[in-house]
């Protein structure tokens, strides 16, 4: 696994911050000089509020925030926060954020789980240093994640499809769960092994939301520790309690959430992660991944074909059998088709060692499914292919009678 | 929100520095008409009206109760915090009107710079009644940072000109001895909260202090004639205590010290993660006072 290039950002109360003309306070304490005067670093300021209940405060209950969240300039941030004890004032509710910002496509190299990267390094520790100061990049060796299919286990699968439609599918609502926040956070760890490392960045989330609507937008998913700690205008949210098990019902809209769902209400883990195996691969998101045979179910060949396009041809060409399938099962095929031609001549697009047969098969589907002036391009190229002799014998009555 | 009684509204914003008293005056403030001007004047009476405000309110009142200090603010943008007060008196009149008071409790941060102010305190632009409050004996203090204050919330609250402006110094405790502040504050201590029949007596007393407390910002030696001279000749002036006395803290030698001392009297260890507490039941004085001026600007006092 590459090494993550991370941009560290400290935020606490302290009497002189990183701008001592700010005072004292709350503020940013040490940040990358990359950061310094951009739209993220004041992103990462508002991100870094932590409120704690007077009851979780009297009871010394307080919980650690973790949150993974975009930055306007499209790179992410993972951060932790805890309770700091006193400020310098000696007033209880000081607390440290400490965030992390990675870039996009070095996330997606590492695997895109800011569980993963919150686990393995350091964040927010009593000891760390609040000198204020430039912080200089860091760069992170993360272990390469094996996901355990037993992970799975012990989860609701109605709750995690529902979750996982709603993270794929997007929407203007944060799920907002409801419960003990380990066994949320144990939630969104499944959540994160369930998903393709492109889809994994859109389940941003914050794992202690109490007082935070105002950072709604930044979340697909938060949770709060019991229905008295839950924000008052509920309806931007949709409620998912993990005491009773109730939540609203979410409807599929793409190929990807669709099949996704079905494979995980039928806890059918192994299929699940070899297509988002397979999905990683293909968009270049997992290069060392070995190849794995691609699935042959209408959904999934539906749900692969959205999610990595055209990407998908050089999987398919040298197997007609496939090609056929795909184009059986991929809705409007002529983008396929289109495509599978544009990529290879006919022996090539249909393998050394197919049953002819099978080859007739694929050529006719290619044939239907294409747009005509692409086919008779295709045909008027290769024909001298000897894959294409078989048809191009075959003439129709019009051109029989023209002659 | 259903109402208890008719009232008039109002948005009050409080503003000050980060640990100049904004959070500590508001639950004072509360605790007064709670627990003393609901005696003295009956039957004036306060209620929260918004979740917020029952916690900013009750909440941090419990808290002062329990001898201890609210927690610090996290830098965000605020709730409104809601009260309504029934059955306010006016000096000889046997009338009583409500109003509804809309409060603010944010944290003093964000009144660094103005992008963070119009950020994080869009109500500055609709409130009503600004009270900035300012601490003489934080080490922050001085005219420039309380004029440059004062620019700062005129640039994003706009038509501060026609906004009921007060300026309140806060935890006069640890003044009221000195010389400057026996003659105008001393004879005042210790608070005697109003009953009806006292109210012109009250009223003359807060007018008087006002006066005092202007030449005494105008005092060459405060250096504050310009912020003066800028500020709209309506503006009042109070000095209060929210608690009455100084918190202290305890250093691990089981030494007790006063709240501002760094460092332990008998060990010298530094302060550091020692919670700041009260010694006795809080006595405020005059913490009233920037309520009454709003209860009179609008006109139901």
């Amino acid at each position: 696994m590459p090494a993550l290039q991370a941009l560290p950002h400290l935020f606490s109360s302290v009497e002189r911050g990183l701008f001592p003309q700010r005072g004292g306070g709350f503020q940013t304490v040490g940040v990358s000089s990359d950061l310094i005067g951009t739209e993220d670093l004041n992103l990462l300021e508002e991100a870094a509020f932590y409120a704690v209940s007077r009851e979780r405060r009297a009871a010394g209950a307080l919980p650690v925030k973790e949150t993974f969240f975009k930055l306007p300039s499209g790179r992410f941030a993972v951060g932790r926060t805890v309770d700091l004890g006193t400020d310098a004032l000696g007033r209880e509710g000081n607390y440290l954020s400490h965030h992390l910002v990675f870039g996009r496509e070095e996330l997606l190299e590492a695997g895109a789980n800011p569980l993963a990267i919150l686990d393995t390094v350091p964040l927010a520790e009593a000891e760390t240093d609040l000198t204020p100061r430039e912080l200089a990049p860091l760069t992170l060796d993360l272990t390469p994640e094996q996901t355990d299919p037993r992970i799975f286990e012990g989860i609701n699968p109605a709750l995690l499809a529902n979750l996982a439609t709603r993270t794929v599918d997007g929407g203007t609502e944060t799920a907002l769960l409801i419960g003990d926040e380990t066994a949320s956070r144990r939630l969104l760890r499944v959540l994160f092994a369930a998903l393709a490392r492109e889809e994994r960045l859109r389940l941003t989330f914050s794992t202690h939301f109490y007082e935070s609507h105002h950072l709604r937008s930044l979340f697909t998913l938060a949770s709060v520790n019991s229905r008295s700690e839950a924000p008052p205008p509920r309806q931007q949210f949709t409620l998912c309690d993990l005491g009773d098990g109730e939540f609203p019902p979410a409807q599929p809209k793409s190929a990807y959430a669709a099949w996704l769902a079905e494979r995980l209400k039928a806890r059918d883990w192994e299929a699940v992660m070899a297509l988002n195996g397979t999905l990683d691969r293909l968009r270049g998101n997992h290069p060392g991944l070995a190849q794995a045979p691609l699935p042959e179910s209408a959904k999934a060949c539906a749900a692969l074909w959205e999610r990595a396009g055209t990407r998908i041809v050089p999987e398919l060409v040298g197997s007609p059998r496939l090609v056929k399938v795909f184009l059986q099962h991929v809705p409007a095929p002529s983008a396929l088709a289109d495509a599978l031609l544009a990529a290879a001549p006919p022996s090539e697009l249909c393998g050394p060692n197919a049953a002819p047969e099978t080859v007739n098969d694929c050529l006719a589907k290619l044939k239907s499914a294409a747009t005509g002036k692409h086919w008779s391009q295709w045909v008027k190229q290769w024909s001298d292919d000897p894959v294409l002799a078989s048809i191009s014998q075959k003439k129709s009555w019009w051109q029989k009678w023209k002659r | 929100m259903a109402r208890l009684f008719y009232s008039k509204h109002r948005v009050v914003a409080t503003v000050g520095l980060q640990g100049h008293g904004k959070t500590v005056f508001l639950a004072s403030l509360f605790r007064d008409s709670f627990f003393v001007l609901s005696e003295t004047m009956k039957p004036f009476a306060v209620r929260a009206v918004t979740a917020k405000a029952d916690d900013v309110f009750y909440g941090n009142a419990q808290t002062l109760h329990d001898l201890a200090l609210p927690p610090a603010n996290p830098r965000s943008k605020p709730e409104p915090a809601v009260l309504e007060f029934a059955y306010v008196p006016r000096p000889r009149s046997q009338r009583r009107r409500n109003i509804s008071l809309t409060f603010y409790d944010i944290a003093g941060e964000i009144f660094s710079n103005d992008r963070m102010a119009g950020e994080y305190a869009p109500f500055l632009s609709e409130a009503d009644d600004i009270i900035f409050l300012f601490d003489p004996t934080h080490p922050d203090f001085n005219a420039l940072r309380a004029a440059r204050l004062v620019d700062l919330v005129a640039r994003v609250a706009g038509r501060s000109g026609r906004k009921n402006l007060i300026i309140a110094l806060s935890k006069m405790d640890e003044l009221r001895d000195q010389d400057e502040w026996a003659d105008t504050i001393g004879h005042l201590w210790p608070d005697t909260p109003p009953s009806q029949a006292d109210l012109p007596t009250y009223f003359r007393q807060m007018d008087n202090l006002s006066q005092m407390l202007r030449l005494w910002w105008t005092d060459p030696a405060r250096e504050s004639r310009n912020l003066m001279n800028l500020l709209a000749k309506q503006t009042r002036f109070c000095a209060l205590s929210s608690v009455g006395h100084q918190p202290v803290w305890d250093c691990e030698c089981r030494a007790t010290n006063p709240g501002p001392l760094r460092q332990c009297v008998q060990c010298h260890a530094t302060r550091v993660g020692a919670r700041l507490r009260l010694v006795r039941k809080p006595e405020p004085f005059r913490v009233r006072d920037p309520l009454f001026w709003i209860f009179r600007a609008a006109g139901v006092m």
